[in-house]
């Protein structure tokens, strides 16, 4: 990989710009080879030249100290930072900026938890403290709390909430667990949200929403500020835990699942966020793709059936969990049980019938908060996999999920892709994460996969489905398409990011928010 | 610091460290020295283990797999690594593997970890390899 430059900037002045970031945070904390240590911020799962993502440098601050340094740097030259916490956003982009030339803000240093509240039930984080980290804390200090985490558990707590990212416990939707926060702007004010904007405030990791304006979201999948600081709510060990599992023989199943689920969840007999995977999702955290079929195209049903025989697995599995006293699972067990068994073929599997089964065993560390990357099987799927994940949300009823799991299968079937997807069901939502698997190393499978993934977009949109998260290179392209009245959101988060950050330097383009010395720039 | 400068005692602690296995591979890691090798298996146990410890269920493991066996598909199982290799894989991954930058794994942190794993197998080999 050749150096790159920041546009605009000639390479004295960009060395300028690094002999003073290095004197802001020591030159052992400037990165700059781009050989050596580059090519770790770029994207492992491409599918565009990596060129387009490559860093000119990368900039890892210890405290909000030299964060205010850095970004006192970047003000004065107009560079622009794009900011990263533990860097695991994989399948979205990973470490690597939204384009070439910016330099990474690499906050992964930053990784002190600073306060375990067990009486009130919350932890305080830095951005880079990974659940693991925290995972492995609480367990040091005898805490009797449990963690959410995302399914990758290298992934950041902090940068995973700011992500709108999920987990799989009562406390999944990790925005609504999150609670105060301490942002840095580009101009170097230092901001608390909610109650801590109160000095000596003793509720600051306790009520979420302060006095006036709620201001927290604002901070989230967005470039108006650096979060430095941020309290998570943390759920206290239940009384027992009984993980559970319904597999379902056909695909029209799916919609009979969906509609029995939404009551549940809508009632709260279903308290965590609840998961409808499907087959070779189940496959392929724990077999190969070649292990059942060698041709290209789709599966056979034959291979499909073998794998379902073979691994105890349907078209669709349920996955869900109890929480609390005996008494309570007793009760709430029966309504559940009856009701996904009423569905014709459908069978229930309980911790003793799957025990040491990998795709059985994550699911239930998931559900309890215990951190484990066995996920990351599905890359196994195919050689040299990588992945990209197309997450659109659609309401939770059968036909929406049918219409959904049918908009993809049948592109993805197209355009030589297996269909790898699961429906996570939130409060009133359904995430429908599509992992559309290809091959890193294969030109040709990348330029498919980019294609489709493009195509999805526009058809989802078409039929009204948003997608609540995406990858570097797609944001521009699902930030069109929330353009309802004229833009009218995008020009508000345009005429925020003016007033908040006037030169742009903080993460250009996150979300397809440009600054505006860039929007001429981007929209030629 | 406890570097053992003695070519013979290098040995003998690689010996006993290895369980009698994988001199070749000690010696490939460079002079044995304790505090490096417990540095570096703190970070292994941090960083790594999570994807590479033994079992399917670590990608890392299970992708190995393929090449090696699931004999030798676990980091701490491997006889072939080399300081070299590993250092050139944390930072530029390999199959699902990404990068590891070094503002995580710093430079010192990933000799550490490089030696350590050329110094493997950590664990003992199955048993009709010991015979």
């Amino acid at each position: 990989m050749q150096k790159v430059l920041p546009s605009g900037f000639l390479p004295e002045k960009f060395a300028a710009v690094l002999a003073d970031l290095r004197r802001a945070v020591g030159k052992e904390y400037v990165f700059t080879d781009p050989q050596w240590d580059l090519p770790s911020y770029n994207d492992a799962y491409l599918t565009t030249p990596a060129e387009l993502h490559q860093p000119s440098a990368a900039v890892a601050p210890a405290n909000i100290e030299e964060v205010l340094k850095v970004l006192a740097v970047a003000s004065r030259y107009g560079v622009p930072l794009w900011t990263i916490g533990t860097g695991k956003n994989f399948a979205y982009g990973g470490p690597a900026p939204r384009k070439a030339g910016f330099v990474v803000l690499d906050m992964k240093r930053m990784k002190r938890i600073l306060e375990v509240n067990e009486k009130h039930g919350y932890a305080v984080v830095e951005p880079g403290v990974s659940y693991i980290d925290l995972y492995r804390h609480l367990k040091k200090i005898g805490s009797r709390l449990w963690i959410d985490c995302a399914a990758p558990a290298w992934g950041g707590v902090m940068p995973n909430t700011l992500e709108h990212g999920v987990g799989y416990t009562p406390y999944g939707d990790h925005l609504m667990m999150q609670c105060g926060m301490e942002v840095v702007l580009a101009d170097g004010s230092v901001v608390n949200t909610g109650m801590g904007a109160l000095p000596n405030s003793q509720t600051a990791h306790l009520y979420k929403y302060g006095f006036g304006p709620s201001m927290d979201g604002l901070f989230t999948q967005s470039n108006y500020g650096v979060v430095t600081k941020m309290g998570v709510w943390l759920m206290r060990e239940p009384q027992g835990y009984r993980p559970y599992m319904f597999t379902f023989e056909r695909e029209e199943d799916l919609e009979a699942v969906t509609e029995a689920l939404r009551p549940l969840k809508v009632n709260m007999l279903i308290p965590a966020v609840a998961v409808t995977a499907g087959l070779i999702w189940d496959a392929a955290v724990q077999v190969r793709r070649s292990d059942y079929y060698t041709g290209r195209g789709p599966l056979p049903p034959s291979a499909r059936q073998k794998m379902k025989r073979d691994l105890r697995i349907g078209e669709w599995n349920f996955y869900g969990a109890l929480y609390g006293p005996e008494q309570i699972m007793d009760n709430t067990w029966e309504v559940i049980r009856d009701i996904f068994m009423g569905i014709p073929g459908a069978k229930v599997y309980l911790d003793a019938d799957r025990k040491g089964e990998a795709a059985w065993e994550y699911r239930k560390k998931l559900g309890m908060g215990v951190p484990n990357m066995t996920e990351y099987n599905l890359m196994n799927w195919i050689p040299n996999g990588a992945h990209i994940d197309f997450s659109p949300i659609s309401p939770v009823t059968g036909p929406d999920a049918m219409r959904q799991y049918a908009l993809i299968r049948d592109r993805c079937d197209a355009a030589g892709f297996d269909y790898c997807g699961e429906f996570a069901v939130g409060w009133r939502d359904m995430h429908h994460i599509f992992c559309l698997t290809f091959e890193r190393d294969n030109e040709d499978s990348k330029a498919r996969a980019n294609k489709l993934f493009g195509e999805l977009v526009r058809a989802a949109s078409e039929a009204g489905y948003g997608e609540y998260r995406t990858h570097i290179d797609f944001m521009d392209q699902i930030a069109a398409t929330y353009n309802w009245n004229d833009r009218s959101l995008w020009r508000q988060h345009e005429k925020l990011k003016d007033a908040l950050d006037p030169q742009g330097i903080l993460s250009p383009g996150k979300m397809g928010i440009w600054p505006k010395t860039m929007r001429k720039e981007v929209k030629a | 610091m406890k570097r053992v400068s003695s070519v013979l005692l290098n040995n003998m602690l690689a010996a006993l460290l290895l369980g009698g296995m994988g001199l070749r591979a000690a010696q490939a890691a460079g002079p044995f020295d304790a505090d490096i090798m417990a540095k570096g298996q703190a970070v292994y146990t941090h960083y790594c283990a999570v994807c590479h410890a033994l079992g399917v269920e670590n990608p890392g493991t299970f992708a190995l797999a393929k090449y090696y066996g699931m004999d030798k598909a676990a980091l701490v199982q491997r006889d072939n690594l080399t300081v070299d290799f590993v250092r050139y894989l944390v930072r530029n991954g390999r199959g699902l593997m990404p990068a590891f930058r070094p503002a995580e794994i710093s430079n010192q942190e990933l000799d550490a970890l490089s030696r350590y794993l050329a110094a493997g197998p950590h664990v003992g080999l199955p048993a009709k390899n010991k015979n």
